[in-house]
């Protein structure tokens, strides 16, 4: 059996177990974002310049947490050290937590955002660009949140940490992501926002998982 | 001689030269710390294909470190461990022998059963073609509860299910690294642990254990005092 799929239906059987947390990760970001409608009042054009940060913005809100929690259950039941001793690379364990990372806490995310763009008053006619440019985002983000939440594994109070490492580093993702979606709902054009962040995310796809890899490394130093 | 300890400062020139033969771990010239604080240093040690060594010594001797050191967790301060005069590596697709790792961290996964656990974690090893063989076998006597969450299991039944897995990795392939594999075993637990490890023994596998009660004369295996590694 290939080593991606092994970790992959491990990670898909744990995290359909706790399906509860995941979920509930993405009321969290449909309540976050809907204050602001609420808050703001229901003037369409305010809703509608601030609805692509808003919604951006809660959704990294809503995602970072849980990073902490990314590799935090395997290094406590000990799956961390089978998983580095095996006949594997932990190249594959890392990519298949990530896939299943991503598709299990962030991609409710992603298919509620046409929702969240009736709520500011945007035409669902740009949902498609939202939600493609929301899933690239999101892609980056599990990027960065995977060096975070190796980097902090076993420390204290790990999700205010990962908090602090990811949102610098999450600015740049923001700004493009924020300044392509607003183009989009203004008629611009949005092309190089997203190639930017297309950038970034290829850019991560190369760099996290050694720096995960050696996080992991350094975790199991300790046991 | 198995077991001895070099001087303490020896580098690497003046280390006396062993006969490596070639089915043999050498550990050589080993020192291990963690933190600021030196757990052994000089350690020289051979782990002969069909041997087991159990490692004894009082709580903070440094023996789950000297596991986490073989098993390339903990980098080593000094010093080398060669198989096939090859700096040993237990993972990946180059690795030289198959590692097997038991702690009380057992790696199973809590949500779900213990019969799924332990088939993720053999094809983890590659040997799910045995499994049916060794569950029929049931050495361990998990059959009963082979349906339960692993939650749900008492430490005990947690550690007949993750030492199950080592049923099916026996030979000369395999390094077992094990610590304190009978800390939570019953009387036939502790028996069927016993029969396991000699039967490693006897398909000429390699065993490292740390524990800290005395194993019976069902299997032969040298003991190492952790105590005096400093």
């Amino acid at each position: 059996m290939n080593g991606f799929f092994l970790y992959f239906t491990r990670e898909r059987l744990s995290a359909n177990a706790r399906l509860g947390d995941h979920l509930a990760q993405a009321a969290f970001f449909v309540m976050l974002a809907s204050l602001f409608p609420l808050t703001v009042g229901p003037a369409a054009d305010g809703l509608r310049l601030i609805g692509p940060a808003v919604i951006w913005i809660a959704a990294l809100l809503s995602a970072l947490p849980a990073f902490d929690r990314l590799f935090c259950d395997d290094l406590r039941s000990g799956w961390l050290e089978q998983a580095s001793l095996s006949r594997f690379s932990l190249y594959s364990y890392i990519a298949a937590k990530l896939v299943c990372w991503y598709l299990f806490a962030l991609l409710p995310l992603i298919v509620i955002t046409p929702l969240l763009m009736i709520f500011f008053m945007m035409p669902l006619a740009l949902a498609p660009v939202f939600v493609s440019a929301l899933a690239l985002g999101l892609g980056v983000l599990v990027l960065l949140g995977s060096i975070a939440g190796s980097l902090t594994l076993g420390a204290r109070r790990a999700a205010m940490l990962v908090a602090l490492l990811i949102l610098p580093l999450a600015i740049p993702l923001l700004v493009f992501g924020v300044l392509g979606c607003q183009a989009t709902v203004s008629g611009d054009d949005m092309s190089t926002h997203f190639s930017l962040l297309s950038a970034f995310f290829l850019f991560l796809l190369v760099i996290s998982p050694p720096a995960t890899a050696a996080g992991l490394r350094s975790a199991l130093e300790d046991g | 001689m198995p077991f001895l300890r070099c001087a303490k400062k020896l580098d690497r020139a003046t280390a006396p030269a062993y006969s490596t033969h070639t089915m043999t771990i050498e550990i050589k010239n080993l020192a291990l710390r963690r933190g600021a604080r030196w757990l052994c240093a000089g350690l020289c040690l051979s782990l002969a294909a069909g041997s087991t060594t159990v490692l004894r010594g009082p709580n903070g001797s440094g023996k789950s470190s000297f596991l986490r050191a073989v098993g390339g967790f903990l980098p080593l301060a000094e010093g080398q461990i060669l198989y096939r005069d090859q700096p040993l590596v237990l993972e990946g697709p180059e690795r030289g022998l198959n590692g097997c790792w038991y702690s009380h961290k057992d790696g199973l996964a809590a949500e779900l059963s213990a019969g799924r656990s332990l088939q993720l974690t053999a094809a983890l090893h590659g040997r799910n073609d045995e499994l049916d063989a060794v569950l029929a076998a049931d050495d361990f006597a998990i059959a009963s509860f082979l349906d339960c969450e692993i939650r749900s299991l008492s430490t005990g039944q947690r550690q007949r299910v993750a030492l199950s897995v080592f049923c099916l990795c026996t030979g000369p392939d395999y390094l077992w690294l094990m610590d304190e594999p009978d800390s939570g075993l019953d009387r036939q637990g502790r028996a069927a642990l016993e029969a396991l490890l000699a039967r490693q023994q006897r398909a000429g596998g390699y065993c490292l254990l740390a524990s800290h009660s005395a194993f019976s004369n069902s299997f032969s295996h040298r003991v190492i005092d952790s105590g005096q590694w400093i």
